[in-house]
């Protein structure tokens, strides 16, 4: 009886030791994604297809900016900070700028966390692995394992010494990875590095804004059916050609976007399921309404959330 | 019931760990005999299993030729062609052919399995469940998703796949992008989902 009672009370003292240890991570890795300078080189695997991006991270005074310069395929700059993401296309000296008004910017990490971490431990097993060599430098490895089949799996390997994110990969309900990102070298700095995007030549660049400032009344619209723990992050109205409404739902892993416009032809429109690498798409018509559902999670889930908008 | 329904049986109950250590054992044994039916008995049942739970999706059908490829490589009889003509000299070579036939056949096996796949591939993502017109809708290519394929069957990727409209792909391109942005600042991992977008040609955007 007593052999019983110290054999529960060590597994439910390992218990929380691990449950420590995972939070100290995710304290480390959120320290590291908003504070430490660095520059390196990202590797991204979809399939058979591989790009290549130039990352470089500055922070000054609490405050962090971030470029990623592709290095494959079209000459893309991508400039973030203060909560707007700018890509540059430098060969048509033009600028496209998306905003996240309305909501502080803290960083690159989820701007709920660590406040969303018990949210995310009921939908996400995290437990602690081994340790591997990424990019020269020893890592640990996080698990983050759904308890559901509506989202998609993660593994993170995080650099022991800064808590950086070396290495994620995204793998499916099946245990298949659908994706990997993997810095290849990678350089920490004590100050940020310089900056290669000149704001002031951007001024001559003609600018297109992807998203709209006007927020909508997000009570105009209902998604009946999502998963458990996914939250509406945001809703707003974008500037196209044909006024969309965008909501966004996150559970602090993974984010769906939902897109409702009307009045689109709907031969121009696709309609049923489609994919890109990881991400998953699935449109509809609702009489005149055409609904887009697209995100990091499994097809059943966009479709599922698709679906189910309603007009209140 | 004969020997192939009792195998078939095991297969289901081997993916759902539902198998003990000898009945493991023994289905390992059968599996060394019969590889290739296996692979294709074992995407079968998945594949049945996805569209029961409703999670079909390329993935899906994506396993088949590497299945049957990675089954052919671990038959004793490829690995041992393999070995031998490492030793065998050219005059020796014509008597090793024979030994070539069945791996050869498994590749034949392969390539019309692969085939079919895509072509189911192609099926099924036409079919529209809310019964609505449904339309094709992809961003890539399909010969691009599976490299198994592409490496075993060269007609595989050949073969093409209806594709959007580019009114289409503009349409998902642009809410993929701004999916991104959004996402970017909206979950655990910082810039990852942006970057993920980072291919995509955003300049369409600018021709709204």
């Amino acid at each position: 009886m007593f052999k019983t009672i110290f054999s529960l009370g060590l597994f439910l003292i390992s218990l929380t030791v691990c449950a420590g240890s995972v939070d100290k991570w995710l304290d480390k890795m959120s320290s590291a994604q908003s504070l430490q300078n660095y520059q390196g080189t990202l590797v991204i695997r979809q399939g058979d297809k591989l790009q290549v991006i130039k990352v470089k991270q500055g922070a000054n005074a609490g405050e962090s900016w971030q470029t990623l310069e592709s290095q494959t395929g079209k000459d893309q700059i991508i400039f973030r900070k203060n909560g707007h993401v700018t890509t540059i296309f430098p060969d048509r000296k033009l600028i496209t700028v998306s905003t996240s008004k309305g909501k502080p910017d803290k960083g690159p990490l989820h701007p709920a966390l660590p406040d969303n971490r018990d949210n995310l431990k009921q939908h996400y097993l995290l437990k602690l692995g081994s340790e591997e060599r990424i990019a020269n430098k020893m890592t640990q490895i996080l698990q983050i394992i759904p308890r559901d089949k509506h989202r998609y799996g993660y593994t993170f390997w995080l650099d022991k010494q800064s808590g950086l994110l070396l290495k994620c990969d995204l793998i499916n309900n099946r245990g298949r990875v659908l994706e990997q990102q993997m810095y290849s070298n990678i350089e920490l700095l004590p100050m940020a590095p310089v900056n290669q995007v000149d704001e002031s030549k951007l001024a001559s660049f003609k600018k297109v804004m992807l998203s709209g400032k006007t927020d909508l009344n997000s009570e105009n619209w209902l998604a009946e059916k999502i998963p458990a723990g996914f939250v509406l992050t945001r809703s707003v109205k974008t500037r196209q050609k044909h006024p969309t409404y965008h909501m966004v739902f996150s559970d602090g892993m993974a984010s769906v976007s939902v897109f409702i416009t009307t009045a689109r032809e709907k031969q121009k429109s696709p309609v049923g399921q489609s994919s890109m690498g990881p991400v998953n798409a699935y449109s509809s018509f609702k009489n005149d309404t055409y609904i887009t559902a697209i995100g990091e999670v499994p097809v059943s889930t966009v479709r599922m959330i698709a679906q189910s908008i309603h007009p209140r | 019931m004969n020997k192939e329904q009792q195998r078939d049986e095991q297969l289901s109950a081997l993916l759902d760990s539902a198998l003990d250590k000898p009945q493991l054992q023994s289905f390992t044994e059968d599996l060394q005999r019969d590889p290739i039916a296996d692979a294709e008995t074992a995407q079968r049942y998945r594949l049945m299993g996805d569209a029961i739970r409703d999670e079909l999706d390329q993935s899906s059908f994506m396993d088949i030729s590497s299945a049957v490829h990675r089954a052919i490589e671990q038959e004793p009889a490829h690995n041992e062609a393999v070995a031998t003509v490492k030793q065998k000299t050219n005059s020796q070579l014509s008597s090793l052919l024979s030994s070539w036939v069945k791996p050869l056949t498994g590749m034949a096996v392969a390539a019309s399995v692969a085939m079919v796949t895509l072509v189911t591939f192609n099926t099924v993502q036409n079919s529209d469940s809310t019964g609505q017109s449904g339309q094709l809708a992809q961003f890539v290519p399909v010969e691009r998703v599976n490299t198994e394929i592409s490496r075993n069957v060269q007609v595989a990727s050949t073969l093409n796949i209806s594709k959007n409209t580019p009114e289409q792909q503009k349409q998902l391109n642009q809410y993929l992008l701004q999916h991104s942005g959004y996402a970017s600042q909206s979950t655990i991992q910082g810039m990852m989902p942006y970057v993920r977008a980072a291919d995509v040609k955003s300049q369409e955007i600018l021709q709204e």
